[in-house]
C-alpha cells in the first residue's frame, strides 16, 4: 500500500469487524478447509488486513510523517508462511480485495487501486514462494530459514511489491518513482520483519522460550524506556542503543522475544513520532531521522533474528552432542565391564606361571584383546611329566567373551588330566577331542601338544595350529610344522598324527597363538615370516624378555582384534656345572674317549667319583659303543647323544642314536656282553628302537653300586 | 691322535712276557691293544697282562682280552691278568664273568 497517498484520507471509515479466529487457533487450521472455512479465512485475512492498515495510517496521520512500518505486509507474509499453500489464494485474495476497497475508498482511482492491490498481493506471493521452496515450514530459531526469510520475505517480496507499487502510483499520477519505490520498500521490509516475525516466531518453533520471566520483561520495559527517551527526551542519534536490547534478546531468550523486543521498540518509536513534533536527531529534519531510524531498527531486529537462530543452534549441537556422549560413555562403560569380566576369567583361568627346571626355561605372555567382545579362548599350560620330560601346549578356542574363556577353561582342565598319563601327543589330542565333543560349549578349536624330553626330543601334534618355531642358538630358525591335522571339533575319529623334532641345546621353542601373526588383510605367510624375522634377531634374550619383546615387535599393540599368547620354551645347555648332562658326539670310535673326558669332568664337578664314576664311565660307555657299531652306516656315521640327570639317589642315563640299527656286525657275543654288562650295573634297563632311532636308558645309583660286590 | 689312548708297555723276565697296559681301552683301540700284547709274547711261555692301573676298560678290552685267551691257549702259553678286584678292570672282568675262564691275580 502506498503509504503517502494513505496518510491523506485517513480519516475515512472501514468496516473492521469480522468473525473471531477459528478454535483451533491461526496455525492448525486444517488442511481442508469446507466453502465455510475459506470463507472465514478469507474473512480473518480481510479483517487484520483492514486493522492493520488503519493502525499503520492512524500512526502516519498523527506524526505528519511516514509510517513507521507496515502493518499489513507482515501480516500477509505471516499467513503464507504459516498456511499450506492450497489456502494462499485465500489469502491473497482477502488482502487484495481489502487493499483496493481501502484505496478505492481512500480516493485512488481505480487503477491505482488495483496497482496497489497487484503490489501487496505480488509482494507476500514472492517472499512466501522464495521461504518455503527453499525450507518448507518456517522456523525462525533456525539459522537457514533465518537467511531465508530475510531474502525472501522481508527483502525480494517488499522490493517487488514497492516495484509494482510505486510503478503504478508514477503511471496513474503519483509522485517520484525512486522514493515511492525506497519508502515502500523500507515500510513494508520493516513490517514484515517486526509484525510478520512477531507471528511467526509464535508457530510451531521447537525453541519455546519466551519474555516471560523478571529478566525478559525488564529487558522489553528498559528497551521501551530507553526508546522513547532516544526519540523524546534526547535529540543525540542514540535510538540505536535502545536497539541493542534487540540483540540481547536474541542470545539469550531466543527468536520470540527478538521478535517482541523489535516490536516494542517500533511501536515505541512509532507512538513518539505521533505524540513528539520535536527534533528527532540533531541537524536532520525529522523526516531524514525517522528514515535512519527506521533503517536501523531493521538492521537490529534482523541481527536479533539471526544471533537467536545461531544461539538456538548452538545449544541444540551441544546439547545433541553431550548426549551422545553420554550414550557413548554408557556403552563404553558397560562394554569396559564385560570386557574386564572375561578378561579377569581369562586370566584366571591361565596359568599364573609355568614350570622351571634345571633343563628348561619357559616364560608366556597373553594379550588379551582390546575389543570385550574379542577376549577368550587362548590358553597355554606346561606340565611335568617323568623322566624330566615336560609337556608344552597352546591353544584357540575359537569364539569369544565370557563363553570361549570357559570353554577354554575346561579344554584346560582335561588337558591337564590327560597329559599326565598320555605318553603320546597325537592321542592326546584325540582325548581332548572326545572331550570337546562332550561339551556344549566348546564347537571348535585348535591347539599344539609337545612332550620335551632333557635330551631335545620334542615329540608333538598339532590340531590345526599353526605351527611352533624353533631359534637355535646358532643358525637359522625352523618351523616345527609336521604332524598337522584338523581342529579340535568335538569329532574324535579325526585321524590324528604326531613327529618328532630334534632340539639342540640352547633353542628356543616359541609357541603361539594365531592372534601373533594374523593381520587383517593380509596373508598367513606374510606374518609367520615376520615372526620368523622378529624372533630370531630375539634368540638370545632370556624368554621372559623374549616374550616382551616379540609381542611388541610383532606389531601386537594396543588395539588388538584377537588374543594373543606367546610361549617361549628353552632347552638349556649344560656347559657349566650342572645337575644335568648332555653331548652329542658323532658315532665314531674315537669320540668315545672324548665323551669320558667330559663326562669326568661333569662327574667331577657334581662330586660324583669313586664307584658312580666307574658305573657311569663304563655304562655310558657301552651304550655308546653300541651305537657306533649298530646304528649307521660305516661310510655315513650320525650322531649320538648322551644325556644325564641326577635325581635323588641315582643318576638317570639316556643314550640316544638317530639311526636304524644295522647289525653291519653280526652279533658276535660281545655287543650281548656290553648289554649284560649295563644290565647288571643298572637299574630300570631299557632300549626302544624305532623307526628314527634307538634310545638307551637306565639308572645308576650313586650310593650303592651294584659292581661293587 | 697325537696320544695313543692306551700304552703298552712289555718286558721279558725269564721266560715269561710282562706287559702293563695304562691308559684305555675302548673299541678304539681294543684290537690294536690285543695286536701289541700278541706281538710282544715272542717266545715266553707266560704272559702276565697288568691291567691294575687301567683307566678304563669295556667290553671291548674284555672281548680282546677273551681273544688273547683263546689264542694264547692254543699255543701253550698260561694267562695271567693282574686286575685286582677294587680296580676299573677287574671289576669289569668279573662283572663279565672272565675270573671263571682267566686267571686274574690281586697283583
Amino acid at each position: 500500500m502506498k503509504t503517502q497517498h494513505a496518510a491523506e484520507q485517513i480519516g475515512e471509515d472501514l468496516s473492521a469487524d469480522g468473525p473471531a479466529l477459528p478454535e483451533k487457533g491461526l496455525w492448525t487450521w486444517p488442511d481442508r478447509l469446507g466453502s465455510g472455512g475459506t470463507v472465514a479465512l478469507f474473512i480473518v485475512v480481510a479483517t487484520t488486513y483492514a486493522i492493520g492498515a488503519r493502525l499503520a495510517f492512524a500512526l502516519i496521520v498523527s506524526s505528519g510523517l511516514d509510517g513507521v512500518f507496515f502493518i499489513p505486509a507482515g501480516i500477509t507474509a505471516a499467513f503464507l508462511l504459516r498456511l499450506p499453500r492450497r489456502h494462499w489464494a485465500t489469502v491473497l485474495l482477502g488482502a487484495g480485495v481489502t487493499e483496493a476497497a481501502m484505496d478505492l475508498a481512500n480516493g485512488f482511482t481505480f487503477a491505482q487501486s488495483l496497482g496497489f492491490a497487484a503490489a501487496n498481493v505480488a509482494e507476500p506471493l514472492l517472499g512466501a514462494l522464495i521461504v518455503t521452496s527453499a525450507i518448507g515450514v518456517l522456523d525462525l530459531a533456525r539459522r537457514k530459514h533465518v537467511v531465508f526469510f530475510i531474502v525472501g520475505s522481508v527483502l525480494a517480496g517488499p522490493a517487488l511489491g514497492a516495484l509494482i507499487g510505486a510503478g503504478a502510483d508514477r503511471m496513474f499520477g503519483g509522485d517520484d518513482f525512486l522514493a515511492t519505490f525506497g519508502q515502500w520498500w523500507l515500510g513494508d521490509a520493516l513490517g514484515v520483519v517486526i509484525v510478520g516475525g512477531s507471528i511467526v516466531a509464535w508457530g510451531p518453533s521447537p525453541d519455546r522460550r519466551t519474555l516471560g520471566s523478571l529478566p525478559g520483561a525488564a529487558l522489553l520495559a528498559g528497551s521501551a524506556v530507553l526508546t522513547g527517551y532516544a526519540m523524546i527526551g534526547t535529540d543525540l542519534p542514540i535510538v540505536f542503543m535502545s536497539l541493542i536490547g534487540i540483540v540481547v534478546a536474541g542470545v539469550v531468550f531466543g527468536p520470540r522475544a527478538v521478535a517482541m523486543t523489535a516490536l516494542t521498540v517500533a511501536v515505541t518509536v512509532a507512538l513518539s513520532i505521533s505524540l513528539f513534533s520535536g527534533d528527532l536527531i540533531v541537524g536532520l529534519t525529522r523526516g531524514t531521522a525517522l528514515l535512519i531510524i527506521k533503517i536501523e531498527v531493521g538492521l537490529f531486529a534482523l541481527a536479533g533474528l539471526v544471533v537467536a537462530a545461531e544461539a538456538h543452534e548452538r545449544e541444540l549441537a551441544s546439547r545433541r552432542a553431550s548426549a551422545s556422549e553420554l550414550r557413548a560413555a554408557l556403552i563404553e562403560k558397560d562394554r569396559q565391564q564385560e570386557h574386564e569380566i572375561a578378561l579377569r576369567l581369562q586370566r584366571a583361568l591361565l596359568p599364573s606361571e609355568l614350570l622351571q627346571d634345571d633343563r628348561f626355561r619357559m616364560a608366556a605372555r597373553y594379550e588379551a584383546a582390546s575389543d570385550m567382545l574379542e577376549v577368550g579362548g587362548d590358553w597355554y599350560d606346561s606340565i611335568r611329566l617323568d623322566r624330566g620330560r615336560v609337556g608344552i601346549v597352546v591353544g584357540d578356542v575359537v569364539g569369544h567373551g565370557i563363553e570361549a574363556a570357559t570353554s577354554m577353561g575346561r579344554l584346560r582342565s582335561a588337558f591337564a588330566a590327560l597329559a599326565i598319563s598320555e605318553e603320546s601327543p597325537m592321542r592326546l589330542l584325540t582325548e581332548l577331542d572326545r572331550f570337546a565333543g562332550t561339551q556344549g560349549g566348546t564347537a571348535f578349536a585348535t591347539a599344539v601338544y609337545g612332550i620335551l624330553d632333557p635330551v631335545g626330543e620334542l615329540r608333538y601334534a598339532s590340531a590345526g595350529h599353526p605351527p611352533p618355531l624353533v631359534l637355535p642358538r646358532h643358525g637359522s630358525p625352523y618351523w616345527v610344522d609336521g604332524a598337522r591335522s584338523q581342529p579340535l571339533y568335538g569329532e574324535s575319529r579325526t585321524p590324528r598324527r604326531e613327529a618328532v623334532a630334534r632340539i639342540e641345546p640352547d633353542s628356543t621353542i616359541i609357541f603361539y597363538s594365531d592372534g601373533l601373526v594374523e593381520r587383517r588383510g593380509e596373508p598367513i605367510e606374510v606374518g609367520l615370516g615376520r615372526l620368523e624375522t622378529e624372533a630370531g634377531a630375539l634368540r638370545n634374550l632370556d624368554p621372559d624378555e623374549l616374550c616382551r619383546q616379540l609381542v611388541t615387535r610383532m606389531g601386537v599393540g594396543s588395539e588388538r582384534n584377537d588374543d594373543v599368547v606367546v610361549v617361549a620354551v628353552r632347552l638349556l645347555s649344560l656347559e657349566s656345572p650342572h645337575r644335568d648332562f648332555r653331548l652329542d658326539i658323532p658315532a665314531v670310535p674315537t669320540e668315545l674317549k672324548r665323551l669320558r673326558d667330559e663326562l669326568r669332568s661333569w662327574l667331577k664337578l657334581n662330586q660324583l667319583t669313586g664307584q658312580v664314576e666307574t658305573d657311569l664311565l663304563l655304562t655310558v660307555g657301552e651304550a655308546c659303543s653300541n651305537a657306533v657299531r649298530h646304528a649307521y652306516p660305516e661310510d655315513r656315521p650320525g650322531l649320538c647323544t648322551v644325556a644325564l640327570q641326577i635325581e635323588e639317589d641315582h643318576v638317570r642315563v639316556r643314550v640316544i642314536d638317530y639311526g636304524t640299527w644295522h647289525e653291519r656286525a653280526k652279533p658276535d657275543g660281545y655287543t650281548g656282553r656290553g648289554t649284560d654288562i649295563m644290565r647288571s650295573v643298572s637299574s630300570d634297563f631299557s632300549r626302544e628302537t624305532g623307526a628314527d632311532g634307538t634310545t638307551v636308558s637306565f639308572r645308576i645309583p650313586i650310593k650303592h653300586s651294584k659292581l661293587k660286590r | 691322535m697325537s696320544e695313543p689312548l692306551a700304552r703298552v708297555d712289555v718286558s721279558h723276565p725269564g721266560t715269561a712276557a710282562h706287559v702293563v697296559v695304562t691308559g684305555e681301552i675302548d673299541i678304539s683301540n681294543g684290537e690294536d691293544v690285543g695286536l701289541q700284547i700278541l706281538d710282544s709274547i715272542e717266545d715266553a711261555r707266560l704272559l702276565v697282562i697288568d691291567l691294575s692301573r687301567l683307566g678304563f676298560i669295556d667290553s671291548q678290552g674284555i672281548r680282546m682280552i677273551h681273544e688273547l685267551s683263546s689264542s694264547v691257549d692254543g699255543r701253550g702259553i698260561e694267562l695271567e691278568v693282574v686286575a685286582p678286584a677294587d680296580s676299573v678292570a677287574g671289576q669289569v672282568l668279573r662283572l663279565a664273568c672272565l675270573d671263571e675262564t682267566i686267571t686274574i691275580t690281586e697283583g
